[in-house]
């Protein structure tokens, strides 16, 4: 795992430079480019996107196509946590339609919003793919199985307090 | 003379035997996306903070995932000359009492194990054929998932891996391999059920250059997360069978592409990959001979449409994953515009079993149109759910009871949604429907790639519909227009029946949408997507016909249909 950096910090250009240095060869290599800035950067900003267009000669906008197309690319900085209910057949009907109502409760957001501040945000994902421990999150990119309200009950009290 | 092949038998021979001549316990941890979820990481990190603590010398290893769901995290004990036993739901706080008692005082904790691994019992633990979740499963494809640590290529060869590749490149024409996949009645396990020699002779016979190879592990349908396990429990199989793929059909170049949120799998791959470059099994003259291959891997982005062929194609290509028009065979014309042979995780993980037991053995499972084993992928409201590879042509029944344990609180069985959303539901009258391609059609449903959500009665068809064809909408690439707007048409219907809204005409809507979508979009999932909700309200009518006509819902799940009868003040 790489640490993340930041569109701010002033080596993060070099940073996209080195990523498509090394894949340009690769036909379609695109995908493989917004991967890794998702992985460095947490997001694909517009600056970055930009940058790529031109370091693997193609336009803006075909960028744009492919960043807007599939749902891991983030276009935007997520929130600090992002909870990434399951909305999946199992979840659904083992307890999920509970959990999402004591998120909302919590946080006074729906699924879809993050609060003002930025620390949460509640979003769904079609399906995680760990059915057998339903109901399921994906939190911080990690997936979290057999999820409890008392589970997010904590975790929310925890990071609601001023971060350390 | 001793072949290549033979040199790294013998070395993978002699690792093993000198592992197990350390006289050292064997701790093992099943480590995959699944059991990861459910703290496995810190059942490991716990196991090697306890070893370390009481200065205990011991092999500690990950390995993937046996399909045992249900009872993870899942920790194996081997002690120096005694048996292997799987222990269950082994959480980081149970670990060091775990050590204390299995390791340190020689007390096998029959109440903590599954099962022993082998044939042999051991102080009341029943043997992995006796072991009531195993008992009716033929676990060939998942015969070294959770057995073995995934990288380890000795392991894997010690236990045949690679004899496939060699006595394909060593003693078999293409043409033979192809006859034997033939014979053996493979069809893809994908979900179109093509079969997959038919699919090689295509490819092989395209003479355009260059040809190309994938392996499709996008798996981005809902409830269905077997091939992320066999690339996380066993990735040198699919390899294999990929190489043997390769040769068949006299492929330049490889793809590997696997779904972007499976993150261990693309880990595994690309780790696996680069070994078996390292030890000869991959680039240029494999184990030796004049046979030269290359994968790469790609990873998508999280788009349920990339899992079809064609979209997949135009993914590889640094596109969007939208499936375009088949006018020729992929195997004359797929990515790059160049001939392309696509099959499954699956079914490549089968291949090398094929060829080393024989397309008679592969043959003389499962029903009479469909052959083999088949991994599904078990949810729902079952007791043991998980992943299960059982012969063709196991009853419903049979799984969800004896196989999975039955209904959670004894519920009754209401239905099972098969294939993702691209199936008709499967209702309680056809629970001894056997579970292969021809008798699901012939009951208007589908075997799909394997997944299956288990419902009991409490769970509303309307609901599960309008969470399916919103699942459809989502995904919709939006190229057909009947795709992208009947998605939301029926969603619209479907949550409104839901919320209390439904009124006269939606079922007709519904019937009249179905045909209208399969007949004129595209791609297959564009035609499968409202046959889940059109075959739920003919099998559900009464059901469907309660929310439009008495704002009710039976099963009681629609909360806005329950609310409107708790009378004020009652809360």
């Amino acid at each position: 795992m790489h640490e993340r950096l930041s569109y701010e910090d002033p080596g993060w250009e070099e940073e996209v430079r080195r990523i498509c240095a090394e894949i340009e060869s690769v036909d379609g290599a695109v995908m493989l480019a917004l991967h890794e800035l998702m992985e460095r950067f947490g997001y694909i900003s517009e600056p970055g996107l930009v940058l790529v267009a031109d370091l693997l000669h193609l336009t803006a906008p075909q960028v744009f196509a492919v960043a807007t197309y599939y749902h891991e690319f983030r276009l935007e900085k997520p929130a600090e946590t992002v909870f990434m209910l399951c909305r999946g057949p199992a979840c659904r009907i083992q307890g999920m339609v509970g959990l999402r109502k004591t998120m909302e409760r919590h946080l006074g957001i729906s699924v879809g919003d993050r609060t003002a501040d930025d620390k949460f945000a509640i979003e769904s994902s079609g399906c995680l793919g760990i059915c057998p421990h339903a109901p399921a999150m994906l939190i911080d990119n990690a997936l979290v199985g057999r999820v409890s309200d008392q589970y997010l009950e904590q975790l929310i009290a925890e990071r609601s307090g001023t971060p350390v | 003379m001793t072949t290549q092949y033979d040199a790294l038998v013998a070395t993978a021979n002699e690792a093993v035997r000198s592992q197990s001549a350390r006289g050292v316990p064997r701790i093992t941890v099943g480590i995959s996306g699944c059991s990861e979820s459910v703290g496995a990481r810190g059942t490991l990190r716990a196991i090697r903070a306890e070893l370390e603590r009481r200065q205990i010398q011991a092999i500690v290893e990950e390995t993937g995932c046996r399909g045992v769901c249900y009872a993870e995290p899942i920790v194996d004990v081997e002690l120096p000359d005694g048996p292997r036993i799987a222990y269950g739901r082994i959480t980081a706080d149970l670990v060091p009492d775990l050590i204390d008692s299995v390791v340190v005082k020689h007390d096998a904790r029959p109440e903590l194990a599954l099962f022993v691994v082998g044939e042999q019992g051991y102080a009341g633990i029943p043997a992995e054929p006796e072991f009531d979740y195993f008992k009716l499963q033929q676990r060939h494809v998942l015969e070294s998932c959770g057995l073995i640590d995934p990288l380890d290529l000795n392991q894997y060869v010690a236990r045949g891996g690679f004899s496939a590749l060699h006595k394909v490149l060593t003693t078999m024409t293409r043409e033979q391999v192809i006859e034997e996949v033939k014979a053996s009645g493979l069809t893809g396990r994908g979900g179109a059920a093509f079969p997959t020699g038919r699919k090689w002779e295509s490819a092989l016979a395209s003479k355009n250059r260059p040809k190309y190879l994938i392996d499709n592990g996008e798996e981005g349908e809902p409830a269905i997360y077997k091939d992320r396990r066999i690339y996380e429990g066993d990735p040198f199989r699919v390899i294999e069978g990929v190489l043997i793929n390769a040769f068949a059909i006299d492929a330049d170049e490889g793809y590997i592409y696997i779904g972007g949120e499976h993150k261990i799998a693309i880990q595994r791959v690309n780790r696996a990959l680069e070994i078996a470059r390292e030890r000869g099994l991959l680039g240029k003259n494999v184990l030796g001979t004049d046979f030269s291959f290359n994968i790469q891997v790609r990873i998508g982005g999280g788009s349920y449409a990339a899992g079809e062929s064609s979209a997949m194609m135009s993914s590889i290509e640094g596109r969007r994953a939208m499936p375009r028009p088949k006018l020729v065979r992929s195997t004359e014309r797929g990515v790059w515009a160049k001939p392309t042979c696509m099959n499954n995780v699956e079914t490549h993980a089968n291949i090398p079993l094929i060829i080393n037991r024989g397309a008679a053995w592969f043959n003389a499972i499962g029903t009479a149109k469909s052959k083999g084993t088949k991994v599904f992928a078990v949810s729902g409201q079952v007791n043991r759910p998980g992943m299960i590879e059982v012969p063709m042509g196991m009853t419903l029944r049979t799984m969800v009871y004896d196989v999975c344990g039955g209904m959670i609180g004894g519920r009754p069985f209401k239905a099972a949604q098969p294939a993702g959303v691209s199936s008709a539901p499967v209702a309680a009258a056809n629970l001894d429907v056997q579970m292969a391609i021809e008798t699901l059609t012939a009951i208007g449903a589908l075997l799909g790639s394997g997944g299956l959500v288990i419902f009991d009665d409490t769970v509303c068809m309307v609901d599960m519909n309008n969470y399916l064809v919103n699942f459809n909408e989502l995904e919709s690439c939006s190229r057909c227009i009947t795709c992208r707007v009947g998605t939301m048409r029926l969603t619209d219907i479907l949550t409104r029946m839901c919320t209390g809204q439904g009124r006269n005409g939606d079922l007709e809507a519904l019937a009249w949408l179905g045909p209208l979508m399969e007949q004129t979009t595209l791609c297959g999932l564009g035609q499968a997507a409202p046959v889940p909700a059109v075959g739920a309200m003919n099998i559900f009518r009464e059901e469907f016909e309660a929310h439009i006509n008495d704002k009710r819902c039976p099963a009681g799940f629609c909360e806005a249909l329950i609310e409107e009868r708790v009378p004020v003040g009652v809360s």
